[in-house]
């Protein structure tokens, strides 16, 4: 982990910010400087001492009010350009996050809960932004403290060789603390993850947990869960204050040392109070400034922890991102707005001839779940149907052909030509997707079928109505402006899901991928939903899994998932004859319908 | 006295009630250290006095050197401990306060609920605990040892001389008064801050959770844009406070140089009328930036004071938010022999809109009702209402003669079991998902339920029993399995009526087939709501409601409405029927 290397890059981010604060504290350093060495003049000129300017009263009380001026203005201008460095490169790594996780396939992007997400995107960006932003104040310091040294040097050298002492305990304890800080530090995080995580639980599930009156369970868990982050917090913070305790009684020790050893020449007046007065104002200064400089140390061991942390949750499965993407330079729109969205343009290589699946598999990690070795020919026009019992792994075929997880093996072909990257280019207008439990931003039912369409490009009447969703738009009271409300509240299951489907006919995809559209929509709904489907236009290629006979009837090609595998293809009246389980399949659906049926019939023969 | 201002203290005082004796630790802690940072410019005093005299005493000198040294050491060692009383304190007490506010908040009605986003809830309640964190033990660190302190230079300055000491007063008098006036600038601006933090969190946990909705539609851009709007909102506001708060940091720099040029202005002056040695001077000049500290300490508290105080307004908004849903009951289920009657009921999320009209029927005991509609037609809306996550406007639901309020909330949701459509699990073990982290539980009776569903071949699998934690490397769930696990929930709790929302919407007819019996075994002898688009659901069911747009169109028993052909409900059936022999 190149840390120093990424915080110099981020200061790059914004040179002219770091250049800015560099000066300033320089600046504001040097004034700092001259207050003291006026007051010393003052004072030795007061008490009668000979002064080494001798720059007279009058000229001193004009001089120190400006430096004071001077002081607070640099140092104001000096913390302002430090903090807007701060806060642009906070945007910058949150949206490299952002961005290194919508590179990674969508339905595997986070390799924990939305909670412990969040925390990344809080605590560790700060960790990583304080360390490039104290990166280069410290620059200044160590220039200041450096000059200042040599002065004292000149001035008597003897005490000022006793202040390499604190240099040396500091880096000493340092050297031993390192370890320890960063093993408190990781602890500490981990808790807080938890606690945040657990929050997270609680608000996302409200209704269950009142449902099931089972909040005082989950309060239970999350007061214990809170009690673990005390407890390594209290750990790492007094730990940090005893070394910060065991650095100041080093320089207090100097002072000690130093008042000794200067005792004699102050007597015979070879050193004067205004001198004193200067030295051990600078004294605590410069050890000030060693101790900033050695704060460094536990602030070094924060930001490479989350740096950590922040490349696991962007990492993919290859294992080819590197820590340099948190920090890459990119435009972040503090100021100007964000660029209009670009309509999405079919070109010649788009239009669908055959989509290819070669020998797809897809495990979730560490499971023997998910897909093997599955083979699928899509020609432009047909219609495939997946179907299967639970956990046959029919989700996850949809998934591995769109991208949204990384496959371990096999290959896809659009028209025959290989698809490389299919998380980036399984993506409309090629594809598009409506999921089984769709999410919705809160936003209004415009822009959440729109997304990133633009206004004038989308046809968002034709899109609702393939949907079916177009009354219920007009009995909003704001029809398409109406508000959906966090996670779409306002919505009930099945209006969510034809807003999904909305959302991928209005990219007008060469190929319609749906999951199972009968787990939220009534039968009327779902089958008028088909037939516009297959009414206005014949040339439609579709992929779903449904269990509806009208569809399996539909099919150019059923395709029945079993345990992960494809069980058997082709056309639902052949596969009826020869396949058992398609037959138990069908059988499940057909009984059932068929019972009430017989019922009717019987009763209209009465 | 503001409100704000009193809001906090009664907080204050509420959560520190239960630490008094960290309370009296950390007072006493802070006093000691800061006698000792009084006393310590009088060391040097002592020590300039000792090389101004005319023969140098060695041995003094050595004497002096070590009680700096010894007072130095005993000063850090307060520190140390300081830190750790006053962090143990800050923890505890915002522990307590976030388990209080999370405890209250989950105790809303779910009005309040909709309108939060996970996200924003985190950041109220993890971050502005956390900041007030901060408060709690900077707070008492600083603040109160900051005036402490202040107190005590005073003192010390009077003991040297009235002149000085009214010098000292007065310039503390004028700092405050003007730190008091610029507070009011910029208490605003940072509760602006904290709005447009608490708004980037909840945008950024919206986002993650829908990639693959994102990603599927090809949307970066959207979620991108998105970010990018809440953050540059964030920025500015963010830039603004910043830039006015920098107007006390320029006043506090200035008071301070007004103080040291005022010292030795008063010197040069008063030299010639009372004996002023270096030794005075310097003491003077050392209390002078000893006073300094505090007043720039209190300066830059009174700012985090300011957030602090946005953040138990913030708070104290939500503690003061009351559930509409009142728990005042008192009546308890029967045993057995459970009735439903829905009586005149009207009800809208909003008050304008309403979706569900003039709601009346009525379930004997035992029977099953079975609720179709078109989507959005207010089925789910309906189970809802009846264990009370919303009261209806008008009319009410009676169970067994009283109305649903007059059960205890409690009573009433134990004995009703809910299973819905969208599932909710956590990345917890199957027990804590199947229980909700009820430790009371045993395996066995988990075991058992699991058995009767069917289940047992499915849990014979899993590589830690019960403690195999889903959504792990260890297992991942399909929808259906999520399913099963939320009806096993439903079985564990053996209620009295049961409400099933779409419950097998996502499983596949032949896994379907697997959990009817079981489905039949929860059924059996008990009143039952079942809700299902997909009709094969309604096979076993006594009544038929059919909801259209909020309304009843047609009710009545199920073999009537069958065998009458003009029915929607006959006709419907047909429908399922054509889809066959299409």
């Amino acid at each position: 982990m190149k840390v120093w290397k990424n915080s110099f890059s981020l200061m790059r981010f914004r040179k002219g910010y770091i250049i800015g604060s560099f000066i300033t504290a320089v600046g504001w350093l040097a004034s700092q400087f001259a207050v003291s060495f006026l007051i010393q003049e003052l004072i030795d000129t007061l008490t009668g001492e000979a002064s080494l300017t001798q720059l007279g009263l009058k000229n001193l009380f004009i001089l120190i009010p400006i430096v004071y001026i001077s002081v607070s203005l640099i140092g104001s201008l000096m913390d302002i350009i430090l903090y807007l460095f701060y806060i642009s490169s906070e945007i910058l790594v949150r949206r490299n996050i952002m961005k290194g996780l919508l590179k990674k396939p969508g339905a595997v992007a986070l390799p924990g809960t939305t909670g412990e997400s969040i925390s990344r995107f809080r605590g560790d960006v700060d960790n990583v932004v304080k360390l490039s932003y104290r990166l280069s104040l410290r620059l200044g310091l160590v220039i200041y403290a450096t000059g200042v040294l040599t002065y004292m040097f000149f001035m008597n050298w003897q005490a000022t060789s006793l202040i390499f002492i604190p240099f040396i305990i500091i880096f000493t304890i340092g050297f031993f603390g390192r370890r320890k800080t960063d093993k408190l530090q990781k602890a500490q995080r981990k808790a807080t993850s938890t606690v945040t995580d657990s929050l997270g639980k609680i608000f996302s599930s409200v209704q269950s947990f009142k449902v099931t009156c089972t909040e005082e369970n989950i309060i239970n868990y999350f007061n214990k869960k809170s009690k673990l982050r005390k407890k390594a917090t209290v750990k790492k913070m007094v730990f940090q204050a005893f070394m910060d305790a065991v650095y100041y009684f080093a320089i207090s020790a100097c002072i000690g040392i130093i008042l000794l050893i200067i005792g004699p020449a102050l007597n015979i007046g070879s050193f004067t109070v205004g001198n004193l007065y200067f030295y051990q104002t600078q004294l605590l200064w410069v050890g000030e400034l060693i101790w900033v400089i050695g704060d460094m140390i536990p602030v070094y061991q924060q930001a490479k922890v989350s740096y950590e942390r922040i490349l696991t949750i962007i990492q993919n499965h290859k294992n080819d991102v590197s820590e340099e993407e948190i920090v890459k330079s990119k435009p972040i729109f503090e100021r100007d707005n964000f660029p209009e969205f670009k309509p999405i343009v079919k070109n010649e290589n788009d239009y669908l001839k055959v989509f290819t699946a070669k020998n797809v598999s897809y495990l979730y990690p560490g499971t023997n779940k998910g897909v093997t070795d599955v083979t699928i020919e899509i020609p432009k026009g047909s219609i495939t149907v997946i179907t299967g019992r639970i956990g046959s792994g029919k989700t996850t075929l949809l998934r591995s052909l769109l991208g949204l997880v990384p496959n371990d093996s096999g290959e896809l072909f659009w028209n025959g030509k290989k698809i490389t990257n299919p998380t980036s280019m399984m993506i409309p207008p090629k594809i598009a997707y409506t999921p089984q439990v769709p999410y919705l931003f809160s936003e209004s039912l415009k822009d959440n079928i729109l997304l990133n369409i633009p206004k004038e490009n989308g046809n968002l009447d034709d899109a609702v109505r393939f949907a079916v969703f177009e009354k219920e738009v007009q009995e909003f009271s704001d029809g398409f402006e109406t508000l959906v409300g966090p996670k779409g509240v306002r919505l009930s299951g099945g209006q969510k899901q034809r807003l999904a489907a909305a959302r991928m006919f209005v990219r007008k995809p060469e190929l319609l991928v749906f999951d199972d559209l009968s787990s939220a929509l009534d039968v009327e709904t779902e089958q008028l939903l088909w037939k516009r489907i297959f009414a206005d236009n014949s040339n439609v290629t579709c992929l779903a899994v449904s269990h509806r006979p009208l569809v399996l009837r539909k099919a150019d090609n059923v395709i029945v998932m079993k345990g992960g595998k494809i069980e058997c293809q082709g056309k639902l009246d052949d596969l009826l004859e020869t396949n058992e389980e398609m037959q138990k399949l069908w059988e499940g659906d057909f009984t059932a319908t068929n019972n009430p049926h017989r019922l009717t019939k019987d009763k209209v023969l009465d | 006295m503001s409100p704000s201002l009193k809001d906090t203290l009664s907080l204050l005082k509420k959560y520190l009630r239960s630490y008094k004796l960290l309370v009296f630790l950390v007072a006493f802690l802070l006093i000691s250290f800061n006698v000792i940072q009084i006393f310590n410019p009088q060391i040097i005093r002592l020590y300039l006095k000792q090389v101004s005299a005319d023969t140098l005493n060695t041995t003094a000198l050595i004497w002096i050197s070590i009680l700096y040294i010894g007072i130095n050491l005993i000063f850090r060692v307060l520190f140390v401990l300081l830190n750790w009383a006053s962090q143990e304190l800050a923890w505890s007490t915002t522990n307590d306060l976030r388990v209080d506010l999370t405890r209250h908040c989950i105790n809303l009605d779910m009005t309040f609920h909709n309108k939060q986003k996970t996200g924003e809830m985190i950041e109220r309640i993890d971050g502005d605990a956390s900041n007030l964190s901060e408060f709690f033990s900077t707070f008492i660190i600083h603040f109160i040892g900051n005036i402490l302190l202040l107190i005590g230079v005073l003192i010390a300055v009077f003991i040297e001389g009235w002149i000085f000491g009214l010098t000292f007063f007065g310039f503390t008098l004028i700092s405050l008064f003007a730190l008091f006036l610029l507070r009011k600038i910029t208490a605003p601006l940072w509760k602006k801050v904290r709005e447009s933090t608490t708004a980037l969190y909840g945008n950024i946990e919206e986002s993650i959770s829908g990639f693959e909705d994102i990603q599927g539609s090809g949307a970066d851009a959207y979620l991108m844009k998105r970010f990018h709007n809440v953050s540059q909102t964030d920025f500015k506001s963010k830039n603004k406070a910043m830039i006015v708060s920098r107007v006390f940091v320029i006043t506090n720099v200035l008071l301070g140089g007004i103080l040291n040029i005022g010292i030795l202005v008063l010197s040069y002056f008063l030299q010639s009328k009372i004996n002023i040695d270096a030794g005075l001077i310097y003491l003077l000049l050392s209390y002078a930036s000893n006073i300094l500290l505090p007043l720039r300490s209190i300066l830059w508290q009174i700012g985090q004071l300011q957030n602090s105080l946005a953040n138990i307004e913030r708070t104290n908004e939500w503690f003061k938010i009351e559930s509409k849903i009142k728990d005042e009951g008192e009546v308890y289920f029967p045993e057995e022999n459970i009735d439903f009657v829905f009586d005149k009921l009207d009800f809208g999320y909003l008050e304008d809109e309403l979706v569900l009209k003039n709601i009346s029927f009525n379930l004997e005991p035992g029977k099953k009702i079975g609720v179709v509609g078109r989507t959005g037609s207010g089925k789910t809306t309906l189970a809802r209402l009846i264990f009370r996550l919303y009261d209806p406007q008008c009319g009410s639901i009676k169970i067994n003669g009283h109305k649903n309020f007059q059960y205890p909330l409690k009573e009433l949701r134990k004995n009703i079991a809910y299973v819905t459509q969208d599932v909710e699990l956590f990345k917890a073990s199957i027990k804590d998902n199947i229980t909700f982290f009820d430790p009371n539980v045993s395996d066995e009776e988990i075991i058992d339920v699991l058995k009767k569903l069917g289940l047992e071949n499915w849990f014979n699998k899993l590589p830690k029993g019960l403690e195999t934690e889903i959504y792990s490397e260890e297992l991942g769930l399909s929808a259906g399995e999520e399913q099963l696990l939320a009806l096993t929930r439903a079985f564990l709790k053996n209620p009295k009526i049961v409400i099933l929302d779409e419950a097998s919407s996502r499983l596949d007819p032949a896994t379907e087939r697997i959990t009817e019996r079981a489905l039949n075994n929860l059924l059996k002898n008990r009143s039952a709501i079942i809700i299902a688009h997909r009709l094969t659901t309604l096979e076993k069911v006594d009544k038929i409601l059919i909801l259209d747009k909020g309304e009843i169109t047609e009710f009545g028993s199920r073999e009537e409405l069958v065998s009458n052909p003009k029915s929607h409900f006959s006709q419907l059936l047909h429908h399922g029927i054509m889809e066959v022999l299409q």
